[in-house]
């Protein structure tokens, strides 16, 4: 029995020495990141998951891309699209562009895949082409996108990868098999694991170092963090708990954080139809008594920044004069008192605040709920599974509730979340708030192309918004990432995507 | 046998479609759209009722359920919502994952559960006896999703012997079967404890020793072949509860299996397949059943299955 249990013991000793383990050194050429879901699709015209467009992000080319902070840069575009008319817009290719099969990247390519968008209904991100009209290929190297309407955010969404002419036809294509034009092919998809390797008829200036990445799709967060700590895992981005990176700080040698202002803005939403968030009053009593810099010490572990608008301070758009409301106790029941909101026992009126299961979200809904009860306030705190609370959300069966918006790069945003016509189903204006010199703002804004003129009146339209509080806007989360202390070159990207891990590589 | 046998099957038919109508009422009941999974935030509205249309989920429910019946019916489980793909396909892919973490789990279980139980039935009330149930009662009280991350952080962050998470070779079956395999295993060695100690005072072991059989022979071919019917029952009942309930352990351990399958479902409103997986684990659950009765009469002879 001690013979069998010391051969046991050795078996395992052997397989640990053996290398289950990987190691940390330098010189290695495969990089194995976590994910912490799945990749739903790797059609680029399927892709509105962050994962399917991580993937795609290195896997194909697009006729734009954003810079790390989010800046619209051309692709694979010579520059940056020109507007030829109100409603056209012209693009040139860069030469020698290729699929990872050789076959030459041509202005028909490019055709294609916007055309199955165009005419492809089903496919999930024929929405952001609603106002594409007809793509004209002017020669094997220019084309001509015409919308049905000026549309100056249009430009921010020719970031679809790219299709072979022949794939793009296809509704269903077979990843594995599908010529692309990234810095990385697809080599392998497990159900867990999908590894990329480099494409060698990638054409751009900043072919990738590594080799091979290793994408592991690791739904636990536990789990995650105890493979960052055992090497089985080199990169973690965000989906991380804060705490649990306060812990990587002080205490693993081998590994090292790092964090970068994102394209993350966490707001408080009111429904506006609602007798008493509809009330101005009450609106901008809560935003006076909301200690916001409290709770992102608290909660967020100080991995965010105070926000007073929905964009980003690194936006061009962003207004820069607007005067945040910082907590005002005093005020805040003043503002009550006079709009006939009066203490009646322990609290003036009590509001329920609606919020998903996330254990973040919870802690900050009870944190608002504890700073809003100091002005007589009381607040229930609903927490509920994500279905059912985006379907009580978009049906007005809320008072308050958070939610954040996410990677967005241009100002229409504002369309989308606050215009009149953008009610659910049909946009994302879920606080029912209508405001017509508003609505003829983000028309101007959207149909404008002059640069300056649009950072004008996006400019407005934050001082209106900003005004009527539709929101309390109250942080732009940083994105972080957990890294082998060995990996070189690698930067976060203010949208979330990896595209750094093409200069990245180990020491 | 074979009449038995065919009755038995023949039976599992009604029962799999109340399971599938039930399923299927109940996820369209839950709130949450998979449109809105598939398209995300941005869609048009146009484009969110077109897909809607191509998937069939304006139609009603009645007509909905219909329909997925008739090609259940087929053979055909339908089309994965989010990953379009067929669910049979999905299920197929998870299957192996999923059996052999239940068969190696079960391993685990018996590995512990039925010595323990020997040993503490044969030196009831002493120290031995005692440490042995409480092992048991701990076991039982511990639950998966407290000692899944206690496994992990002992044999893959501090000792490096074994891998943190996935299927890969052996040793990444090591830390998922432990966790799933001792909870069942602490049931399963009381119950052989209590099966061994009422069996211990049959006649026929009496008469065993008296007819001079070694104790060894007098406990393990006397006693515990009796005393094991009971556990069969379980341990079919239990292979079954492997079977359908490795979600958490899944969960921790990145294991490919249907319990994550099903769990990506009902988050995504992907109704075929969580159809599909509870369909799957119904059947087997029925299955593993109908196994279990087959074995009786291999453990007792006594027993005949036409009876």
């Amino acid at each position: 029995m001690n013979r069998l249990a010391r051969l046991c013991l050795l078996g395992l000793v052997a397989h640990t020495a053996l290398g289950s383990q990987p190691s940390f050194s330098a010189g290695r050429t495969k990089l194995t990141l976590a994910l912490e879901d799945s990749v739903r699709t790797f059609d680029p015209r399927q892709s509105v998951d962050a994962n399917s467009q991580y993937v795609e992000d290195l896997v194909h080319c697009s006729l734009i891309t954003f810079d790390a902070e989010g800046h619209s840069v051309p692709g694979i575009a010579a520059a940056l699209p020109r507007w030829i008319k109100d409603d056209t817009l012209e693009i040139s290719l860069r030469d020698g562009l290729r699929f990872s099969d050789g076959s030459p990247l041509t202005a028909q390519d490019v055709s294609a895949t916007y055309q199955s968008l165009l005419t492809g209904r089903g496919l999930a991100r024929s929405g952001s082409f609603a106002t594409l009209s007809s793509i004209k290929v002017k020669d094997q190297k220019t084309l001509e996108f015409r919308l049905k309407e000026p549309d100056a955010s249009f430009i921010t969404n020719l970031v679809v990868g790219i299709l072979p002419a022949k794939s793009a036809q296809e509704k269903l294509i077979d990843p594995l098999k599908l010529p692309t034009c990234g810095p990385y092919r697809l080599k392998s998809i497990d159900i867990n694991t999908i590894v990329l390797e480099k494409n060698p008829q990638y054409s751009g200036s900043d072919a990738p170092k590594l080799e091979l990445l290793e994408l592991k799709i690791v739904k636990n967060e536990k789990t995650r963090f105890a493979k960052l700590q055992t090497g089985e895992i080199d990169l973690v981005q965000n989906s991380i708990s804060r705490d649990t990176v306060k812990a990587i700080e002080k205490k693993n040698p081998r590994l090292s954080v790092i964090r970068r202002p994102g394209l993350k803005t966490t707001y408080l939403g009111f429904n506006l139809r609602d007798p008493l968030t509809g009330s101005l009053a009450v609106r901008e009593a809560i935003a006076y008594a909301i200690q916001k810099q409290e709770i992102i010490d608290i909660i967020l572990g100080g991995m965010a920044t105070p926000a007073n608008t929905l964009l980003p301070t690194q936006s061009p758009f962003y207004d820069s004069s607007l005067k945040p409301r910082t907590q005002d106790l005093e005020r805040a029941k003043k503002i009550l008192d006079a709009a006939g909101f009066p203490m009646k026992g322990e609290a003036r009126f009590e509001l329920s605040f609606k919020t998903t299961t996330d254990i973040t979200r919870i802690s900050v809904a009870k944190a608002i709920a504890s700073q809003l009860k100091k002005v007589g306030i009381k607040v229930k705190v609903e927490p509920m599974e994500w279905g059912r609370f985006k379907q009580d959300v978009d049906a007005g069966r809320v008072q308050l509730w958070s939610l954040n918006w996410v990677g967005f790069k241009d100002p229409d945003i504002y369309r989308h979340a606050f215009a009149t016509d953008s009610f659910p189903p049909n946009g994302a204006n879920r606080g029912w708030y209508t405001n017509p010199a508003l609505d003829t703002l983000l028309k101007k804004g959207r149909s404008t192309n002059n640069r300056e003129e649009r950072v004008n009146i996006y400019k407005e339209i934050q001082q209106l918004v900003d005004k009527d509080l539709p929101y309390v806007f109250l942080w732009h989360e940083d994105n972080f990432a957990v890294v082998n202390r060995g990996l070189q070159g690698f930067t976060l990207f203010a949208d979330g995507r990896y595209a750094s891990l093409r200069q990245a590589y180990f020491q | 046998m074979l009449g038995f046998l065919l009755k038995r099957l023949a039976g599992l038919i009604p029962v799999c479609l109340g399971v599938l109508i039930i399923v299927a009422f109940m996820i369209h009941l839950v709130p949450g759209d998979p449109v809105d999974a598939i398209l995300g935030d941005y869609a048009s509205l146009e484009d969110k009722q077109a897909l809607r249309s191509a998937l069939g989920l304006d139609q009603p429910l009645l007509h909905q359920l219909g329909s997925y019946v008739g090609h259940v019916a087929q053979g055909d489980l339908g089309q994965s919502l989010i990953y379009q793909k067929p669910v049979t396909e999905l299920l197929i892919e998870r299957i192996p994952a999923t059996v052999q973490l239940a068969i190696c789990s079960l391993l685990v279980a018996l590995a512990i559960s039925i010595p323990l139980g020997v040993i503490s039935a044969v030196k009831a009330g002493t120290a031995v006896d005692y440490v042995a149930m409480t092992f048991a009662v701990s076991g039982v009280a511990i639950p998966t999703f407290w000692l899944g991350p206690l496994l992990i952080l002992l044999f893959a962050v501090h000792l490096g012997w074994l891998p943190v998470s996935e299927r890969a070779d052996w040793s990444s079956f090591v830390l998922p079967s432990l966790s799933m395999g001792t909870a069942l295993a602490a049931a399963l060695s009381r119950m052989t404890r209590n099966s061994m100690l009422d069996t211990m005072k049959e006649d026929f072991v009496r008469t065993a020793r008296a007819k001079g059989c070694s104790e060894f022979s007098v406990i393990m071919n006397h006693t515990f072949r009796n005393a094991s019917l009971p556990l069969v029952t379980v341990i079919g009942l239990q292979f079954g509860v492997l079977l359908t309930g490795a979600i958490v352990t899944e969960r921790i351990f990145d294991w490919p299996g249907l319990g994550s399958l099903l769990i990506e479902g009902i988050n995504t409103r992907d109704y075929p397949v969580v159809q599909g997986c509870v369909l799957l684990f119904s059947g087997s659950y029925l299955f593993v059943n109908l196994i279990t009765d087959l074995t009786y009469s291999l453990v007792d002879p006594r027993i005949r299955l036409s009876s």
